[in-house]
């Protein structure tokens, strides 16, 4: 099956080729098949080789390898294999309550119109604090602004486990406007902790 | 008619150097899975096929001149 990739390289091939018969004898476009091959290869395939490139970095980057493979992100993707339930990012990664090769995005994108805009712009800042700010250690990197209980309510509200437990049906409307946060009000505040990884061990079979 | 015509293929020749090394950055972009390659792909390729264009269609409205 052909994949999105190999039918952007597919079309960026086509396009330089045609690309290279008019840049080796431009006196090609005088004639009208050289004119439609000009249109072709100068507007339309560049253009769409552009448009579908571009979707398919921005699909890429919601992709578990592509987020890892920054350095400073390394202990975050180490955390996914702690043999541990009550890390929360290892027992969602682990159990697949989350896409495996969409770990990071599925919960740290915004639920949320413009979401997905608002994290690739968040992405590209990381990219620019990279290499043209000072990274800060991966222990220290926090989130911008508390997490919102919508990216979880997103999956596990009308969930059977989320709506039966005693727990969450008492504190419901407080989870629904955020007064009581998921991961910081004492239930599931073990997310990463890339602090303690040196003294925790890890689920062999995630790796 | 000459002169026009030799105007527009030099035209062309610029548009299709933009264009081919555009869609190079591009290819090459697309093998490499980093963010940086996002970047290279958004500041490199697509600033010169969109250069690479316009002077296309800038070749197209200018051959009566």
């Amino acid at each position: 099956m052909i994949t999105p990739n190999t039918l952007t390289a597919l079309i960026i091939g086509l396009s330089l080729v045609l690309v290279f018969l008019l840049l080796s004898r431009p006196s090609r476009t005088a004639t009208r098949e050289g004119k439609i091959l000009g249109f072709f290869a100068l507007f339309l395939l560049p253009l769409l080789a552009t448009v579908v490139g571009f979707s398919d970095h921005v699909e890429r980057s919601k992709q578990t390898t592509f987020c890892l493979s920054c350095h400073i992100m390394e202990p975050y993707g180490k955390s996914l294999s702690v043999d541990d339930p009550h890390y929360l990012a290892a027992a969602h990664f682990q159990n697949h309550r989350i896409p495996a090769d969409e770990a990071c995005y599925t919960c740290h994108t915004d639920y949320a119109m413009y979401g997905n805009i608002r994290s690739k712009w968040r992405g590209l800042h990381h990219v620019w604090v990279q290499y043209l700010g000072k990274p800060p250690a991966p222990e220290a990197i926090h989130l911008y602004v508390p997490y919102n209980n919508r990216e979880c309510l997103h999956c596990h509200l009308g969930a059977r486990s989320f709506e039966e437990s005693p727990l969450h049906s008492a504190m419901r409307d407080d989870l629904l406007s955020n007064q009581t946060s998921c991961v910081s009000g004492g239930c599931h505040d073990t997310v990463h902790n890339v602090a303690t990884l040196g003294s925790v061990k890890f689920w062999k079979g995630a790796q | 008619m000459n002169a026009a015509l030799s105007r527009m293929e030099w035209r062309v020749r610029i548009s299709a150097a933009l264009v081919f090394l555009g869609l190079a950055v591009e290819l090459a972009a697309l093998c490499w899975v980093h963010p940086t390659s996002f970047l290279v792909f958004a500041m490199a390729g697509i600033p010169l096929v969109g250069a690479g264009i316009v002077v296309f269609l800038y070749s197209l409205v200018s051959t009566a001149e």
